[in-house]
């Protein structure tokens, strides 16, 4: 019966044809190690985003006066209204878990060389279209964070040479982030994940064009392949049961761990919080926009470059990295940057959480140790272009096949 | 032989259309071809001459717009008025259709600039009778906070006799205020748009910007830190002297 079904279907559009060579016989690498769960991860989050945001806005309000009390109203009166929120609002922190952990092994792994070009980079515009997600859906609660968070960051476009006073009034429809704003953020909110859902089909798209890369960076025969499904069905379900526990504690036990107390203070155009903090993952990219503060007045024009560059170079990295070898397993020097790149990467997040005139060690300005750790970020690709360029880093010899 | 040249495109029914061994007239009788034949045919009777056409398997290698020469040579060659006249079709139709576009896109991007209302409540009246020397209050006037401070007259002094001092935004305290007393500056700070602490917070007995640590000084001038700019002086002007009115009427 069923058979007979899917052989109707298929005559009129091969569904099964698709499904056979794109999922359950799709030939992946036989070496993937457990960093390649976090791709599927990721998009599992994003599916639990799309699903509890949805059934939040049925009941949030993008109204200044409204805002603030609609969440409260979630939180105490909607049946399963505070789950629905502590989902929500636990399942952006982890999107970026996964997201990062995604992006470091691609880097890692060499993910992005030749002939992946293209899948990296529209991995980077989903990066980028998250982060603005991620930034507009934190101004919806109208707490004081929400508010002095949008100020900071809508106020980071008047920066921008001679319209740029103008482009912020645009994008405040008024003369301060007010009620304008939050309308549209809302609207914004609410579209773009969608647009992230079509980005990811592309994304991969571009993947199964050129399949996947491997921890040995190699280009791969059939031989060392196996079918997707049930191997790798497998791998990453019990990926995401062991996801679900992490997420579990944090939405059940501590459920405003990552969240500011100064949010639960509706927003006060007329009082800054004693310390603005953006939520922990922009916080390494917040402390290289404020280490730029030796410029005079162009620090705050520089601050603003350097932070959007540091995500945009990751659309060069494909061709900083130059050696012969993908995989930094094979590759001692890039290996031990990559290392230095991710402490680096806490540090700044540790200077990106503290006041911005903290002192440490004794009286040394935080700054410095910003502008120390923006110096490193940035250092890691020139270096990784350095070395592979002058072919300084010999790579150990690559492995034929599996 | 006679060459000539005809643009023909890959998905013209060719293979049923033309037979290799007819000539041009046979071509034209044939139901299937297109009208860009018909324009070669029209170029080759101005030229009455008649034309094989070396078309063959190999035709569907050749890159198109190819062309189908006369004889064995299969050199692909172009009509280049053809092309020009393509080229501008295809150039005018899309920059009218930019054009249209940018246009519809219009009314959209303004949707998002302040509305009428907003622009209404452009101006805020404050009494400034209560305030007293040393007392500062802040005031919001378009969404913004404003700071209007009654300054003592050792803030004054300090204020004018930095007018020398080196600073990012050099301004004389005298153009920043009408009555030296009173200063009423918007209290964001043009680094990001936070609002500085009170009075006697900073570094020059100004206002510490908490956010990303900028100074400023008892004219709201900027002295340290990451801002670029000092704090705004608004418009205002003395309604009476004891009241001002912030901002300009907004038609």
């Amino acid at each position: 019966m069923f058979k007979s079904m899917m052989e109707w279907v298929d005559a009129r559009l091969p569904v099964s044809d698709l499904i056979k060579s794109q999922a359950t016989e799709y030939p992946t690498p036989k070496n993937l190690n457990y960093w390649w769960n976090f791709g599927s991860l990721a998009l599992f989050v994003l599916i639990i985003q799309l699903a509890t945001g949805l059934f939040l806005a049925m009941h949030y309000k993008p109204d200044a006066a409204k805002a603030f009390d609609s969440v409260e109203h979630i939180m105490r009166d909607v049946n399963w209204g505070w789950l629905l929120r502590y989902l929500h609002a636990n399942g952006a922190t982890f999107f970026f878990v996964m997201v990062y952990t995604h992006i470091l092994r691609g880097m890692y792994y060499g993910s992005h060389r030749k002939p992946r070009e293209i899948l990296w980079w529209f991995g980077v515009i989903i990066f980028f279209v998250l982060m603005a997600t991620a930034f507009m859906g934190y101004v919806l609660p109208w707490g004081q964070m929400s508010y002095w968070g949008a100020s900071v960051i809508t106020n980071l476009l008047s920066a921008v040479p001679v319209a740029g006073e103008e482009l912020v009034v645009w994008v405040w429809g008024g003369f301060s982030v007010g009620d304008p704003t939050l309308n549209r953020f809302f609207v914004l909110h609410f579209l773009l994940p969608f647009v992230v859902l079509g980005l990811v089909v592309v994304h991969l798209w571009a993947l199964h064009a050129v399949h996947s890369n491997n921890p040995d960076g190699i280009d791969l025969e059939h031989k060392d392949t196996i079918p997707f499904h049930p191997f790798f069905t497998i791998k990453d379900l019990y990926g995401v049961g062991v996801f679900l526990i992490v997420f579990c504690i944090f939405v059940f036990y501590a459920p405003n761990f990552f969240l500011e107390p100064d949010n639960y203070i509706e927003a006060n155009p007329m009082q800054t919080p004693a310390h603005i903090v953006p939520e922990w993952y922009f916080l390494p990219f917040y402390a290289i926009l404020r280490s730029i503060d030796f410029l005079g007045p162009y620090s705050k024009f520089a601050g603003v470059i350097a932070m959007g560059g540091a995500i945009a170079i990751l659309f060069l990295l494909p061709f900083l990295d130059r050696s012969p070898a993908r995989s930094f397993r094979y590759r001692p020097v890039s290996r031990v940057l990559f290392w230095i790149f991710v402490v680096n990467s806490f540090i700044l997040g540790w200077v990106g959480y503290n006041p911005a005139d903290a002192t440490v060690f004794g009286g040394m300005p935080i700054v410095y140790v910003g502008r120390a750790g923006t110096a490193v970020y940035f250092g890691y690709f020139l270096l990784l272009w350095f070395i592979t360029v002058t072919g300084m880093e010999k790579p150990q010899p690559l492995p034929k096949s599996l | 032989m006679q060459v000539y040249k005809v643009l023909i495109y890959k998905d013209m029914p060719i293979s049923r259309a033309i037979d290799p061994q007819g000539d041009l007239t046979h071509i034209l009788q044939s139901e299937n071809i297109s009208s860009r034949l018909s324009r070669f045919f029209t170029i080759a009777k101005k030229w009455k001459q008649k034309c094989r056409l070396g078309i063959s398997a190999a035709l569907a290698d050749v890159p198109q717009p190819y062309v189908c020469l006369a004889g064995r040579s299969m050199e692909p060659m172009v009509i280049e008025q053809e092309e020009s006249r393509r080229d501008f079709l295809i150039l005018a139709t899309s920059a009218v259709g930019a054009a249209g576009v940018a246009g519809a896109a219009w009314p959209f991007i303004r949707s998002w600039s302040p509305t009428a209302d907003v622009l209404a409540q452009a101006t805020t009246e404050v009494g400034l009778k209560s305030i007293e020397e040393g007392q500062m209050i802040t005031v919001p006037w378009q969404g913004k906070p404003v700071f209007i401070l009654h300054r003592t007259p050792a803030q004054v002094k300090s204020a004018q006799a930095d007018d020398k001092a080196t600073m990012t935004e050099p301004m004389p305290d005298a153009e920043r205020t009408i009555k030296p007393e009173w200063l009423v500056v918007v209290a964001l700070c043009s680094h990001l748009g936070c609002v500085p602490q009170p009075v006697g917070t900073g570094d020059y007995g100004g206002f510490l910007c908490p956010c990303h640590g900028s100074h400023y000084d008892t004219s709201g001038r900027i002295r340290k830190g990451p801002a670029p700019r000092n704090l705004a002086v608004p418009h205002y002007e003395f309604k009476d002297p004891q009241t001002i009115v912030i901002g300009k009427a907004v038609a």
